[in-house]
C-alpha cells in the first residue's frame, strides 16, 4: 500500500494516513475485506512510530472502515456498501469545503463559486465527449 | 504507559557565573525519538553531557535508564550511545580498531550491521579515521553507536556535514532501530526538516530554559499559525488556548496558538473574518518558540 506523507506540512501524520486510506477505499483502490499492512510493516515503510500507525487504525475502526481480527490483522470492513457511500460523501464534502474556503479567502461569493463549478463541470463533460 | 528512559527534575548547570541550563524538568518515555532544538549556546550539549554523567548538575537531578546520572553503573554507561559534536576518536585509529573497541565495550555490537553500514558509503575498515572526510567521519561514528544497539542514543549534530541522502538513510536506520528495540534517542540538531520526518517529540531549549517538550503529533493537532487581516489585532481567545508567540510585519499580525485537545476545532470561530489558519511545520514552530515567544503567558 503506497502512502505519501508530507512530514513538513504540520498535518498530523495519523490524520494523513487515515485520510489517504479513506480515499483509497472511496476510489476502490482498497477493496472490502482487504488486509491492511501490519503495524510493524507500515511503521517500517513510513519510518514512523508504531503508535502512530495504531492511532490511525483505531480511527479507521471507529469510523467503521476497518475491523481488527485478533491475531490476523486489520482489514477493510466487508460490509462496505454503507460505509463506503458515507465515506465517499464525506470525502467529496471535505474537498468541497477546502475549495470553498480557499475561494472565499480571495473574496469570492457563494453564487460565483457555484457558477464556476457548473461551468467547469460542463466544460469537462464537453471535453470527454 | 511506557517506562521512562530519561527523567530530570530542575536540572541546572552553571559554568562559573553563567547558567547554561536552568531548571530543566522533563520526562522522556522509552521508544521515542526526541528532536532537541535550540540556538547555538542554548544548552543542548550541556543537557546531553549531564545525562551521560560527563557533567555534574549544579542543582537538580537526572535519572537515566533508571539510575542517577552522577552514579551511572558501568552496565548502564555501556548501554548509552553518544556521538558528540567535536569530540572525535584519535586520527591514527583505523575504522576496524574503533569497531573492536566499541564491540568490546558494548557486548552486543552488531558487526554485520556495521559492515553493511560502511559498505553503503563504500568505506573500507582499513582506513585511518583521520584520513576520512568530515561526512565520512560522521557516518562512521553514527554507525559505531547504532551497531552497539544502545538503549539510549544521545546524538549531538549527527548529520552535520552529511549529504541529504546520507542524512535520510542515517535517520531511517535510527528510526528502524528504535522501532525494533524500543530504545530511545535524543538528537540535538539544527537541521530541522530531516529530524521532523522521524521524530516523535520535540524539546526546545532557549537561553538555558526548556521552553517546550511535547509530542509532535499533539502539536500538529493543537498548534495553528494565525495570520490576521492587515491592521487587525489578535483578539483575546480565553481559556483553552495559549498564545505561544506573536509577530507583526508591515501591519500584518501573525500569532501561534496552541489549543487544548478538545478545543482545537472551535478556534476559527473566535477569530475575526478573513483570518487565515495554517498548520505549522516544525521549522516555523521552532522560530515561534525562540524568536517570537511570549515570555509572559
Amino acid at each position: 500500500m503506497y502512502l505519501r506523507l508530507n512530514y513538513q506540512s504540520g498535518e498530523a501524520i495519523y490524520r494523513q494516513i487515515v485520510e489517504q486510506i479513506k480515499y483509497k477505499v472511496a476510489s476502490g483502490e482498497l477493496s472490502p475485506g482487504q488486509r491492511l499492512p501490519s503495524i510493524r510493516e507500515l511503521a517500517k515503510q513510513l519510518k514512523i512510530n508504531p503508535r502512530t500507525v495504531v492511532k490511525s487504525y483505531e480511527e479507521l475502526r471507529a469510523a467503521g472502515l476497518a475491523v481488527m481480527r485478533q491475531g490476523q490483522g486489520v482489514f477493510i470492513t466487508e460490509n462496505q456498501a454503507l460505509a463506503s457511500a458515507k465515506t465517499r460523501q464525506k470525502t467529496i464534502a471535505d474537498m468541497t469545503r477546502r475549495m470553498f474556503s480557499e475561494a472565499m479567502r480571495i473574496g469570492a461569493h457563494k453564487d460565483e463559486i457555484l457558477r464556476i463549478v457548473n461551468e467547469t463541470a460542463q466544460e469537462m463533460r464537453e471535453n470527454n465527449e | 504507559m511506557s517506562e521512562l528512559a530519561v527523567e530530570t527534575k530542575d536540572l541546572t548547570r552553571d559554568y562559573g557565573r553563567f547558567r547554561a541550563l536552568d531548571q530543566a524538568t522533563l520526562a522522556i518515555e522509552q521508544g521515542r525519538v526526541v528532536a532537541l532544538l535550540g540556538p547555538n549556546g542554548a544548552g543542548k550539549t550541556t543537557l546531553l553531557h549531564l545525562l551521560m554523567g560527563m557533567l555534574e548538575p549544579t542543582h537538580g537531578l537526572a535519572r537515566v535508564l533508571g539510575s542517577d546520572s552522577r552514579r551511572l553503573p558501568a552496565g548502564t554507561v555501556c548501554r548509552i550511545g553518544y556521538v558528540g559534536d567535536g569530540e572525535e576518536p584519535p586520527s591514527w585509529a583505523r575504522v576496524r580498531q574503533l569497531m573492536r573497541v566499541q564491540a568490546g565495550a558494548s557486548g552486543r555490537f552488531d558487526r554485520e550491521f556495521f559492515q553493511r553500514f560502511l559498505a553503503r558509503h563504500e568505506l573500507k575498515a582499513s582506513r585511518a579515521f583521520g584520513a576520512l572526510s568530515k561526512g565520512q567521519k560522521k557516518w562512521v561514528r553514527a554507525g559505531l553507536v547504532l551497531a552497539a544497539r544502545p538503549c539510549l542514543a544521545l546524538l549531538d549534530e549527527p548529520v552535520e556535514g552529511l549529504d541529504p541522502s546520507a542524512r535520510q538513510s542515517l535517520y531511517d536506520e535510527l528510526r528502524d532501530q528504535i522501532n525494533e528495540t524500543n530504545a530511545t534517542a535524543i538528537v540535538a540538531t539544527h537541521i530541522i526538516s530531516d529530524i521532523e520526518r522521524i521524530a516523535d517529540d520535540v524539546a526546545i531549549i532557549n537561553h538555558g530554559k526548556l521552553v517546550i517538550h511535547a509530542s509532535l503529533e499533539d502539536l500538529r493537532d493543537q498548534v495553528r499559525e494565525i495570520e490576521l487581516a492587515p491592521d487587525e489585532q489578535m483578539p483575546a481567545v480565553g481559556d483553552g488556548y495559549e498564545i505561544l508567540g506573536c509577530k507583526e510585519t508591515s501591519g500584518v499580525t501573525i500569532a501561534w496558538v496552541r489549543s487544548t485537545p478538545d478545543q482545537a476545532g472551535a478556534l476559527p470561530a473566535l477569530l475575526p473574518p478573513h483570518t487565515e489558519l495554517r498548520t505549522v511545520g516544525l521549522e516555523s514552530f521552532y522560530l515561534a518558540m525562540t524568536e517570537h515567544h511570549n515570555t509572559v503567558n
